[in-house]
């Protein structure tokens, strides 16, 4: 086959940069959120939602700025945590106490303290219980990884292309997940359907490109991965945008959570395919070649 | 032109006819008349209505709505009614019908408990049940909650990966209050009543029936019928069953259970003059209730035998005649009521037994009355339930979650559809993508009717995300049709879009396959998430995206000619 150059230009130009050097930006990205993740884990624990630690949580809409802090201290007797979160139409309160207070007594003390609220909404979950979902959550995500990353080898047939677009994955999860913990967000089930729905998206992009590099036919890599960038850009780009109107619309706070978790998630994909996938595919392709030579 | 070419394709016409029967599932024609929904416990149409019926006539007047029945809030007198299109009679005393009723919903798609609001509990056996005894649990407590009468309620059992069975409620409302009583309560019936033994030189006699049994006085402990009984300890004699309650010196004291929970036989639930009784009367400062409960033969032999030789007292007040010795009544080993019992009732059988109980004012009074009635009349749970779970959402949320889903959907497509608009500047493109992203709602939608599936918070969240692949892979399959366009050797647009399709097929597997070990995580909680998601994708791969591919190549294609 003859070597053609493109003679369009792309539309999307990158300044030439040593790509060695711009595959440290992943690489401090993994180290970091991974060192933070196992840190949390070890140390003071990540930080979960009721739905994982058990718990009661009261939620309930506010007209005016709740005073989080005046709220907490007329609760402390049942050791409450109260948070609150701004939505379109008003505040929504969070407040967390043990499973074993009773939560006519806090939303009496509530209304004493001459607080208003409304849409009141109570969850109860037995901390044994939240336990259970939590492991049983863990080894979802773990469950998970694993079929994706079997169907994934079954996809490419070939063990390290394969091998990049899992480790992307996984690196994904682990950026979203430091990223939401360090931004305060909790893990819930809710972020957690989100983390394993990032596994779907970040593949999506990871198979683009490694299906444009390793099957198209046409030009060099550089010319087949910066095609497969503009596409894949494309559509991180509309699913930022999306997730962005949810996160700003939605007053619901599992919404909330899964489109923040997602956003996060997304935008961390974009170093991970791009840089650092895509320089792994080069040495790879790369190596190939010179073999093929020799 | 080309819409016309289009819709001879059948990849195009499977996605128009599929959407049109998604959208028939998804709306099916109006209905008339209005949905029970709750029966307070003093309306005069307990036990005439249950939750879930329909109303669609009154005294002459169709119903259509609410409000057309509350326009009867201050009738009194025969009140006529359709219920579920026969017409029944009740008569109403007092003003106020204490039901609430709602417009049934013109959709068929049924909406989680978190979009609309309600209780959902999940309790658990304390102990490890078999299948049988869980079945046997549930029905007991649809019974107990369709005698109470309060709300419409859906059981379901769940399990999780471990194999742990809990039981979920979900119920249109409901107080953590009515919950621990109502649902998590065991209800083991029993009625006690106590035989003091004297003792005379160390030895006394029980009367059983005609049967005398000789209680000789041991150290903490008696002898009786070749049986050693410490204090506090439980032991059966002639059928009964008997605990050794208290002894000193000069007595013994032995309480007889006469009746258990299989001795009830029925419950009465409205007062039936002569019959039988459930009453409600305002007693100095409290209000009383009271009602009657038919007990089983052999239960009713007990009562005789036990009673049987008892000592009567009279009370100097009021001259009447007692037996010497309350009838206790216990639910789950809690005292509800202690009756004196009259003295002609001594050694006779008796059938009926009544529960009494006092509360500060009415409501609470009746409520607690129709509570006692529902566990009494139920039966006792095979097993002890402890409540691991509950979810309270306000009702008020749902019609604005709506509101907010609706708009959050709008922006989010007109972002997504700004964004294609900048990259492609077609219009062309544009409009079949935004086209595609909504059949791809409806058939997702109409699908979950179709299988009853009720969307949840999370389902929605998998819709979002399933449309959110949708919209990735339309983006992949037109750069895959553009981009071979700069390729210098020709590829047929259908060789681009075999491509494209390889990459559609892997990345939709990967998703399946992650989405795969939710539908077992957390009894089930974001299942919604992992069925929409699947649901999606499978829909787009199969039905929705082919057809793209074949739109944008036709649309391309005159591009390209």
């Amino acid at each position: 086959m003859e070597a053609h150059k493109e003679t369009a230009k792309p539309r999307l130009k990158l300044p030439e940069v040593n790509h060695k050097l711009l595959m440290l930006i992943p690489l401090i990205m993994i180290i970091a959120s991974a060192g933070y993740v196992i840190w949390l884990s070890f140390g003071p624990g990540l930080a979960l939602d009721i739905d994982l630690k058990g718990g009661t949580q009261i939620t309930a809409d506010s007209a005016s700025a709740p005073d989080t802090a005046a709220i907490e201290s007329s609760l402390k007797d049942f050791g409450a945590n109260v948070r609150s979160a701004r939505s379109m139409t008003g505040w929504t309160v969070i407040i967390e106490v043990p499973a074993d207070a009773n939560t006519d007594n806090v939303l009496n003390v509530l209304k004493n303290a001459g607080w208003e609220y409304s849409n009141l909404s109570v969850q109860t979950i037995g901390p044994a219980l939240g336990a259970s979902f939590f492991k049983q959550a863990q080894i979802a995500l773990i469950a998970a990884f694993i079929a994706m990353s079997i169907t994934i080898f079954i996809v490419f047939r070939t063990p390290m292309p394969s091998l990049y677009v899992v480790l992307c994955g996984a690196a994904d999860i682990t950026t979203a997940l430091a990223a939401s913990q360090l931004l305060g967000i909790n893990l819930s089930l809710a972020t957690f359907s989100a983390l394993l729905m990032l596994v779907g998206y970040s593949v999506d992009t990871d198979v683009l490109l490694t299906s444009r590099v390793l099957k198209g036919t046409e030009g060099d890599f550089k010319e087949r991965s910066r095609g497969a960038m503009r596409t894949g850009l494309t559509m991180t780009g509309s699913a930022i945008v999306a997730l962005a109107a949810l996160y700003l619309i939605s007053s619901s706070i599992v919404i909330t959570q899964i489109a923040s978790v997602l956003m996060l998630g997304l935008l961390a994909d974009i170093p991970y395919t791009w840089i650092m996938n895509s320089g792994l595919l080069r040495w790879y392709v790369d190596r190939k070649a010179k073999r093929a030579v020799a | 032109m080309m819409i016309k070419d289009l819709l001879k394709d059948w990849r195009v016409l499977l996605v128009i006819i599929l959407v049109v029967i998604a959208a028939f599932m998804i709306f099916p024609r109006p209905t008339s008349g209005v949905t029970v929904k709750s029966i307070l416990p003093d309306s005069p149409l307990v036990e005439k209505l249950q939750p879930g019926d329909t109303l669609s006539w009154a005294n002459e007047v169709s119903i259509n709505s609410p409000e057309d029945l509350y326009a009867f809030e201050n009738f009194t007198g025969t009140f006529r009614y359709m219920r579920n299109g026969e017409l029944e009679l009740a008569q109403i005393a007092e003003p106020g019908l204490k039901i609430t009723v709602v417009k049934p919903s013109g959709s068929r798609l049924s909406l989680g408990m978190d979009l609309i609001g309600g209780t959902r509990v999940l309790l658990k056996p304390v102990e490890n049940v078999s299948e049988e005894l869980m079945a046997q649990t549930i029905s007991t407590l649809e019974t107990r909650i369709n005698i109470y009468g309060l709300r419409e309620a859906k059981f379901q059992e769940v399990n999780d990966v471990a194999g742990i069975s809990y039981i979920q409620i979900e119920m249109a409302g409901g107080s953590r209050e009515e919950i621990d009583t109502l649902l998590a309560r065991q209800g083991r019936f029993e009625a006690k009543i106590p035989k003091i033994v004297t003792l005379s030189n160390g030895s006394g006699v029980l009367r059983l029936g005609v049967s005398n049994y000789t209680v000789t006085a041991m150290d903490n402990s008696v002898k009786i019928s070749d049986k050693t009984v410490a204090v506090n300890s439980t032991f059966e004699l002639a059928g009964v069953s008997w605990n050794l309650m208290n002894m000193t010196n000069n007595t013994a004291i032995f309480v007889a259970t006469v009746f258990n929970s299989t001795d009830i036989k029925s419950v009465c639930m409205v007062e039936q003059p002569g019959i039988c009784r459930s009453s409600l009367m305002h007693v100095s400062d409290f209000w009383q209730f009271a009602f009657d409960i038919q007990v089983s033969d052999i239960g009713a032999q007990r009562f005789a035998d036990v009673t049987k030789g008892m000592r009567v007292i009279v009370d100097p007040n009021t001259g009447e005649s007692y037996l010497d010795g309350k009838i206790a009544l216990f639910l789950d080993d809690k005292l509800i009521s202690e009756l004196n019992i009259a003295s002609d009732l001594g050694g006779r059988i008796t059938k009926v037994a009544t529960i009494t109980g006092t509360r500060e004012n009415q409501a609470d009074a009746l409520t607690e009355r129709r509570m006692l009635q529902s566990v009494l009349s139920s039966g006792a749970l095979p097993t002890q339930l402890s409540v691991v779970r509950v979810d309270a959402i306000s009702a008020t949320l749902g019609g604005e979650f709506k509101k907010a889903a609706i708009i959050a959907a709008l922006v989010a497509t007109a972002a997504v559809a700004s964004i294609i608009f900048i990259r492609y500047r077609r219009i062309k493109i544009l409009i079949p993508m935004v086209l595609w992203s909504i059949s791809e709602t409806v058939l997702i939608l109409g699908t979950a009717s179709a299988i009853g599936w009720t969307i949840d918070l999370a389902s929605i969240a998998g819709l979002i995300a399933a449309i959110g692949t949708g919209t990735n892979d339309q983006i992949m399959i037109i750069d895959e049709i553009l981009l071979g366009r700069k390729e210098k050797t020709v590829y047929t647009i259908k060789q681009r879009l075999k491509r494209a399709f390889f990459i559609v097929f892997g990345a939709a597997g990967t998703i399946v396959a992650a989405m795969l070990p939710l539908l077992f995580v957390g009894i089930g909680v974001m299942r919604g998430f992992a069925i929409t998601t699947t649901l999606g994708v499978l829909i787009g791969v199969f039905i929705t995206r082919p057809a793209f591919g074949h739109v944008a190549e036709k649309i391309l294609g005159a591009e390209e000619a």
